[in-house]
């Protein structure tokens, strides 16, 4: 696609109850996301050290919201906080679309440094996140290096007033409950809801594993990516602050995504910095621009800033908070007359290229049903299948006519088990 | 902390790759990890892309320990006539995203430990199940660096875990 002409308007970010000046805080590399510190919360002007929140995040208390350096904060992402219930987040950690942080009815919110918050993932009550540790197992500490150490927590995961330790990490739609320490070195298993400290530390119980060398390897090639994309969108919000609004380029400015590129409405590229949904980047859309907006709701985020292209047919419905993000090179093909749940999570990435071995690509078939908070990740689901609400299918090719009961998780073809909560 | 899972088979040839990508893990004897900086992102960029020679998933069981892991290699190669490299640079490439740090590779091969737990029997552990596939969020994409400094395209990106 052609490089985009940048033209506009101001950006405004969503900033609710902060009506004071930012306050810089104990520690002058940190700053809070108050009316003037949006999008772009910087403490030294430089975007190579900035802190971006995509204008579409929401912030409640922002004088009581700290945050690091070099976090990206994505699309619809909520931030919740008040006096007695501050959130800080530490340097290089992010919190991508959908997220909710809602520290109001607990005592805060700690995020640590190096923490990946993944789509639709939420921390709820008085939690903690990659800030404690302890000794790592001795399975763990023998045969994996955590560098610096890091926490991922997955798509449409939970941290329910729950301490989440360095070096561990919620799968997809799994959860910790209240009252639960995770410690370092251990995975809660996709759906699993750990709800006492015995089932967060011995494997055997089924609902944790111990923590991998490609664990650690995959947290840190995250991080850097969005490192980099908090460096991008405010080198892009600089240049031009419409341009981080609405249904507009991804920032481009990598070597891997060099290109600003517009989303396309059929057919023709095209700016709407005034819708509220987010369509980012090379995202072609069978429907017009009028007529994708008729069939979709709140707080929805295309956000083809790293794979690209998206291309995605006719919308039969697409409820609220519904996300697509993927990655370079991975093309998501969607349908037509797809009807997407609320909050549902298309996700491109894993690309196989093993000779003698098809590629694996995300693609859902025309007429496909996904269940509210479903997730679609690195499969490809056949025309007319139905995924339940809340269920997973990761590393899968589902046929046509397909049903994947509620709260199920599949992984790599088989049903791997139920979401327990 | 490091890997020494990572220094079965031709030790040389494997890199002990997130401990790479920082440089700043404690070494130890069998820590492989490279030295010399990646080529400069001005490096001229010539040549067919290089492939994938071989790529393994090896189980390992320890009776003594009750535990087992699960390790994964693959070696890439220049296409036949091409001239050998003075060396190899792999980039992490993940669901979210491509890192922009480049590592070099100590051999032609990346070794990555995918998977571990306890008892005997991993084909039977859930936990391995789930491990393999977080993995293959995770591929990595090879050049090949010439004496001259000039280097090959990226290869295709290969999934952590797949076999081939």
């Amino acid at each position: 696609m052609r490089r985009a002409l940048l033209t506009g308007s101001a950006a405004t970010a969503v900033v609710a109850g902060t009506l004071t000046p930012a306050l810089a805080g104990t520690d002058e590399r940190r700053c809070s996301p108050t009316r003037d510190d949006v999008p772009v919360c910087s403490t030294d002007g430089s975007a190579a050290t900035a802190t971006f929140l995509d204008p579409t995040a929401t912030v409640t208390g922002a004088r009581h919201v700290s945050l690091g350096e070099q976090i990206y904060v994505g699309p619809f992402a909520e931030l919740r906080a008040s006096k007695r219930a501050p959130i800080s987040i530490g340097a290089s950690s992010n919190v991508q679309d959908n997220v909710l942080l809602d520290a109001r009815g607990g005592s805060g919110i700690q995020v640590g440094d190096r923490v990946i918050l993944a789509h639709g993932s939420s921390v709820r009550g008085s939690a903690s996140i990659g800030v404690e540790s302890s000794p790592l197992p001795p399975q763990v500490e023998d045969t994996v290096d955590t560098l610096e150490g890091s926490v991922f927590m997955s798509f449409g995961s939970e941290v329910d007033g729950a301490t989440v330790e360095l070096d561990s990490g919620v799968s997809a739609l799994a959860r910790v409950a209240p009252g639960v320490t995770l410690p370092s070195g251990f995975l809660v298993l996709p759906g699993k809801n750990v709800t006492t400290d015995a089932e967060a530390s011995d494997p055997a119980l089924g609902k944790v594993r111990y923590l991998t060398q490609a664990d650690v390897a995959f947290n840190e090639a995250v991080i850097h990516v969005n490192e980099s994309l908090a460096r991008e969108y405010t080198e892009l919000y600089r240049e031009d602050p419409s341009a981080v609004q609405g249904a507009n380029v991804d920032p481009g400015g990598s070597d891997v995504n060099p290109d600003r590129d517009l989303p396309s409405f059929a057919g023709e590229e095209q700016a709407q910095p005034d819708s509220p949904n987010r369509v980012i980047g090379d995202v072609d859309l069978a429907d017009t621009y009028d007529r994708f907006t008729q069939r979709t709701g709140e707080r929805i985020a295309i956000r083809a800033d790293e794979g690209e292209p998206f291309v995605i047919g006719h919308v039969d419905r697409m409820d609220d908070d519904v996300v697509f993000h993927a990655l370079e090179h991975t093309d998501v093909h969607v349908g037509d007359d797809v009807r997407y749940g609320e909050g549902a999570i298309v996700h491109g990435g894993g690309r196989v290229v093993v000779e003698g071995q098809p590629e694996e690509q995300t693609v859902v078939g025309d007429r496909v049903r996904l269940g509210d908070e479903s997730v679609i990740f690195r499969s490809t689901i056949g025309d007319g299948a139905r995924i339940g609400d809340r269920s997973a299918v990761v590393g899968t090719d589902l046929p046509a006519g397909a049903v994947v009961p509620p709260h199920t998780i599949v992984l790599n073809g088989e049903v791997f088990g139920a979401v327990e909560w | 902390m490091t890997s020494p899972v990572l220094s079965r088979g031709p030790a040389a040839a494997l890199l002990t790759l997130a401990a790479g990508l920082t440089g700043c893990s404690s070494a130890s004897g069998n820590d492989t990890r490279a030295t010399v900086p990646a080529a400069p992102s001005s490096a001229t960029v010539a040549g067919p892309a290089p492939v994938l020679a071989s790529a393994t998933l090896t189980d390992d069981v320890d009776p003594a320990a009750g535990t087992w892991s699960t390790t994964w290699q693959a070696c890439f190669e220049p296409l036949p006539g091409e001239e050998d490299p003075e060396r190899w640079e792999v980039q992490a490439v993940t669901a979210e995203g491509v890192s922009p740090r480049i590592e070099e590779l100590p051999g032609s091969c990346v070794g990555l430990q995918l998977a571990q737990g306890p008892g005997a029997a991993p084909a039977d552990d859930p936990g391995r199940t789930a491990a393999l596939a977080d993995a293959a969020s995770l591929a990595y994409r090879a050049r090949a660096v010439r004496a001259d400094g000039s280097v090959t395209p990226w290869s295709e990106p290969v999934v952590a875990g797949s076999v081939g």
